[in-house]
Order: C-alpha cells, then structure tokens, then sequence
C-alpha cells in the first residue's frame, strides 16, 4: 500500500497537463494543502482525493483506500444517496442526507456541494419551481468555483459533482447558444481528461442533451453525429443505460433522412433499409431486457411487423 | 478502486489467522484498542495498522498482485492495456504488455500484475495451452495467497482485497478450460462466502460478476437447476446496476440452459421459443454494444442447433 500514491497521480497529471495547482484546487482546499499532498506530507478525506482527482478527469487507479470509520461511513452514505438517485428511489433520501450532515466535517466546501447536489435532486423529485432549484445549483457551483462564468479560463476542470450541477443548470436554461456553449466545455474536459468512469457516467447525459438541442434546431447532421458518438460511448461502457432510446432515435432518423437520401447503387439502399430494421431490433431486445415497457409499446405503435419485419 | 472497512480487514484477517485480540495486540497495543478499532469506534494508526498485519504475515503493500508503481507512464500503459482487453482487442492489448514488461522494474507486486495478466494474454493469444494457464495462474496464487486453499472448504472467512479476487476468478476460469470446474465452483463460492461479510465497499458488484460465473459452471457440471436458480437471482441485480456485460451472460446462460432442459426432456418443446427469444435478446444486445465475439459465438450456436441464421430468421 503505497501511502503518496494519490499525491503522486495529482503531481504527474498536474506536470503532464501543466495545469496550475489553484486551478486544481480551487474551492477545495488550499494550494499549501496541495502541495503537501503531492509530496506526501497530508492526508485529506475520501471526498477530497476524489475531488481533487476528478478535476483531472482521474479515478483512484489500482490504489485501495483504506478508511477509517467515520470516513467510511461517510463514503457508504454518499454511495447509498448517489445510487438511489440513479435508480429514482427518493424514499428515505432527505434522513440519509441529515444524518450526512451530522457526520461531515464541518466548513468543507465539497462536502457541502455534495449535501446541495442531493438537495436539488430531491426538489427536482418534489417539482419545486425552477427559479429556486437554479438559485441552489448556482450558489451549489459558487461553493468550489467562486468565479464560475466570470473567467476565462483555457479550459474548465470539473469534479464529478461539479459536472452534475453544470449539466442540471443547463437543463433549465432556455438561450440554446449559453446552454451549447457550456454542455461543449464540459465534453471538451471529460474528452480531454479521458477518464472512464465520469465518461460512463456523465458524457452520455451531455451527448443525449447535444442530441435534444439539434434536434429542435432540426440540424439532422449533427443530430447523428452525436447520437453516433452516444451510441458508441454507451457500447463502449458498461452499462446499458439510454442504448434503447439511442437506437430508436436512430432509427426513426434514418427514416426521416430516408427520403432524401440519394441512391447511386440500389444496394446502397438495400444496405441501409437492413441496418434501419437493425436498429429498430436492438432498441426492441434491449428495452425487452431491461424491462422497459413504455418503450417496447412505443417502437411496437412505431414500427410493427408488418413494416418492419417480425420483431 | 476499492474501499475497505479498516476494522473489518483487521478482524477478519486476525480470524482468518485464528488469532485472538489478545494475541494480535500484545508488543502493538492494548486488547481494548484492538477491540475498538475492529468495532470502528477508533482510528487506526498507519503504523499501528502496519505492525498488526505484518504481526498475521500480511504484507500491507506486497502481496496483492497490483500494479504499483509511482512511475505514471507505467499506470497510463496498464489503463491501455485493461481498455484493450475489456475490448477483447489482443492484439494491441500484447503492444501494451510489451511496454509494462519495459517499464516494469523490480518491484514485486508490478511483477505479480505481470504474470497475472500476461499469461491470460498468452493464453488468449494462443500461446500457451490451458493447462499451463492454469499451472502458472495456481503458481501465482500460491505465491500471493499462499494459504487461499486453506479457506475453500472452511467455515473460515479470509478477507479477499479486490486484486486477490481478480486473481482467484481468473484461475476459476482457468480450471473450467481444462475441465475442472469442480474447483472454479469451489473457489467461486469461497469468494461468495468473503465478499458477503461486506468488508469491502463495492462487494455487491463483485457478488455479481461471480454469481454469474458460477452458474455458467453449474452448467457445465450438468446441474442445470442449480445454474438456473442463480441466472434468475443474478439477472435482477445485474439490471438494477444496468451492468451490461453481466446482463448479456446472463440472459445468454439461461436461452443456453433452457436448451439443455428441452434436450434432456425436463422441458418441453413448446419452451423452445421461450428459449429463442432469450437467444435473441443476447444476440441484439451484443449487436447493440458492438460485441462481435459475443455475436458470433451466439450466431454459431443459433445455427447450430437451429439450422437457421439468427438474422435472418426475424428479418
């Protein structure tokens, strides 16, 4: 067990990236804290590594932490909150995050981010008005980006949450351009920064929310373009999340262009009626598989045997 | 990355070691201390922690067949390496290889990593045969656990950490190759029994990916009940997860299972479609994540027992 490992991960990034150490920090801790970090003098808590190491798009690698109980504790509630809010389980959700709140370390920005991301998640579920929930998500972002949207910084680093809370912001902002510019920054970071896991985590909801915002531009080209890339980061992951509505959507687009579409050979077309139907099959077993049944009767009334062969 | 509950780790290993608290404390510090810090009521000391391990013979940094290192250039080639291998694309997986094997040093645990992973590359590779996968792969669990065979067939429970189960469900495969699935059943269920104490974060995921396997060699026993029992009970937790390849094994275990109760006259021929549809659920799914090998082994078994081509079939 190698004590510095995360101090060196940060180091090397740091070096490699040459990203300045306030820029990693910034809202998180102190550039001493850091810095000490880095040279295995300082401890910080589970939250704060990940943090720190989420800025630079990276996970823990092969290193195992070993915590103690009440970080563990912590670590277990974060877990057990951030999971029921994936799975849209909201019951008992509000006395996790209190008795959160009684064991977090006290003045700790990230924690405190982390307490508000659940917050909004639960006005959200309880259809609390828009004005409130965006006032939260900025003072939330202010917490560990004091100058958020006042900067121009080269390129914006994000932790986890931070990529959760911009991305909710952009949901409830209707200038397309401001909510194109800032969905681009963050897929420009995860890009950059290639880390796999936000990737399966994040990247596909920005690729799905750059899909909505072509298609009511009705910009076709760059509507499968992204779906593309959504598609192939979801294949590429592991989970299954969003690969049925990808497919559909697919589907019911090449439709769309299917009567535009020039044919200089008609095995061209032949070719692309098979991958239509394919794509039509995928999202069918794999909203069979995963059981969801609101799909499965959409691309039923949708497609139908008689157009599309015997599903 | 895994998290451990420090005090779990600490009383679970003492057991395993069948030491007592006062044994595992005296020279390191009191009984009550010990007690408190496997309860979590207190923090425990790296030193402390050092001392009480190295007190059972764990080694807190050697032993664990992972890739350590501070060299970074090392770290990035081996997140290549595992990208290329979870793509099942060996050959630039065997590029990545060759540059750890470059970088590796001496360094203990990077050289288990090495063997570890290497020999699977070879094997997939063509190589070498199974059976020396499984020699070198055993070899390798004797010198990182040395005592693991100790645990199978105890009431005992040994706190795996996530390296050491990597280890032990790759020689659980190993032995299914060569036709001694009796010992990838006994190791899988030695894992099961561990990662249920819940010592460890992320044991739930774990518990999923052995579940699965198990019953694939359930299968393979002939005790197809059994594999089904554990397909249907891993397959809600895989979806609740949305753990895609797990999903995929699954689903493709019980169409494959089905097949084998029809075959064996426990089943009916009118679960034949039952068993088709399950097929095709696998088969679009792994067209859908861009799965070819996957694909083809279910396109192959489609032909096979059906005479017809799976797409062709719904087209």
């Amino acid at each position: 067990m190698q004590i510095n490992t995360i101090g060196v991960v940060l180091s090397y990034y740091r070096e490699k990236y040459q990203l300045p150490l306030a820029d990693i920090c910034e809202g998180i801790c102190s550039a001493t804290t850091l810095f000490r970090m880095e040279q295995g003098y300082r401890e910080v808590d589970s939250l704060v590594s990940e943090t720190l190491l989420a800025r630079i798009g990276k996970q823990v690698l092969e290193f195992e932490l070993l915590l103690n109980e009440e970080d563990y504790q912590l670590f277990l509630l974060r877990t057990e909150m951030s999971r029921r809010i994936e799975e849209g389980r909201y019951g008992g959700i509000e006395e996790l995050l209190e008795r959160y709140r009684t064991l977090m370390p006290q003045k700790q920005p990230v924690h405190e981010q982390f307490c508000s991301y659940v917050e909004v998640m639960c006005m959200r579920k309880r259809k609390v008005p828009g004005d409130r929930i965006t006032a939260l998500l900025k003072e939330a972002i202010e917490l560990t980006k004091p100058k958020y949207g006042r900067n121009s910084k080269k390129i914006e680093l994000y932790s986890e949450v931070e990529l959760k809370l911009v991305f909710l912001l952009t949901q409830y902002e209707k200038d397309t351009a401001w909510k194109e510019k800032e969905l681009l920054k963050m897929l420009e970071f995860i890009k950059k920064f290639d880390s796999k896991k936000v990737r399966e985590r994040i990247e596909i909801r920005i690729l799905m929310e750059l899909i909505q915002v072509q298609k009511s531009r009705q910009d076709d080209e760059k509507f499968m373009e992204y779906l593309d890339m959504a598609i192939r980061q979801i294949a590429e992951s592991r989970k299954l999340t969003g690969l049925a509505e990808l497919h559909f959507e697919k589907a019911k687009a090449m439709e769309r262009l299917f009567t535009v579409k020039k044919w200089e050979k008609p095995e061209e077309k032949t070719e692309y009626i098979r991958q239509y139907r394919q794509e039509i099959k995928m999202a069918y077993y794999t909203a069979a598989i995963m059981e969801d049944n609101e799909l499965l009767a959409e691309i039923k009334e949708y497609g139908g045997e008689m157009r599309y062969g015997k599903l | 990355m895994a998290n451990y509950r420090m005090g779990d780790v600490i009383r679970l290993s003492r057991m395993a070691r069948n030491m007592t608290q006062e044994e595992l404390s005296e020279g390191i510090c009191s009984v009550e201390t010990l007690s408190r810090i496997e309860n979590g009521r207190t923090k425990v000391k790296r030193e402390i922690y050092r001392q009480l391990m190295e007190k059972m013979n764990f080694s807190t940094e050697k032993n664990y067949a992972v890739c350590l290192s501070t060299d970074m250039e090392l770290i990035q080639e081996k997140e290549y390496f595992e990208d290329a291998m979870a793509k099942h694309d060996f050959e630039a997986a065997d590029v990545y290889m060759n540059r750890i094997k470059l970088l590796a040093g001496d360094n203990l645990s990077t050289q288990q990593y090495v063997k570890r992973e290497s020999r699977f590359l070879d094997y997939y590779m063509k190589r070498i045969s199974k059976e020396q996968l499984v020699q070198e792969l055993e070899e390798l669990a004797q010198e990182v656990i040395p005592e693991y065979k100790k645990y199978i067939d105890s009431e005992v429970v040994y706190p795996f950490r996530q390296q050491e189960i990597i280890l032990l469900k790759r020689l659980a495969v190993a032995y299914g190759q060569v036709d001694e699935v009796e010992k990838s059943i006994a190791i899988c269920e030695m894992l099961l029994r561990s990662l249920r104490q819940k010592y460890m974060a992320e044991w739930e995921e774990e518990e999923i990916i052995i579940m699965a396997n198990l019953s694939k060699y359930y299968g393979a026993v002939g005790e197809i009940h059994k594999s089904m029992e554990l397909c249907y009970e891993v397959l809600p937790k895989a979806k609740k997860y949305s753990y895609a390849p797990t999903i995929q094994f699954v689903v493709f275990e019980i169409a494959w299972n089905k097949w084998k109760l029809i075959e064996r006259g426990e089943e009916g021929e009118e679960e034949i479609e039952v068993c088709k549809d399950y097929m095709r659920q696998a088969y679009f799914l792994c067209t859908a994540r861009y799965d070819i090998l996957e694909k083809s082994i279910i396109a192959d078994f489609w032909q096979q027992h059906f005479q017809e081509d799976i797409e062709g079939v719904i087209e």
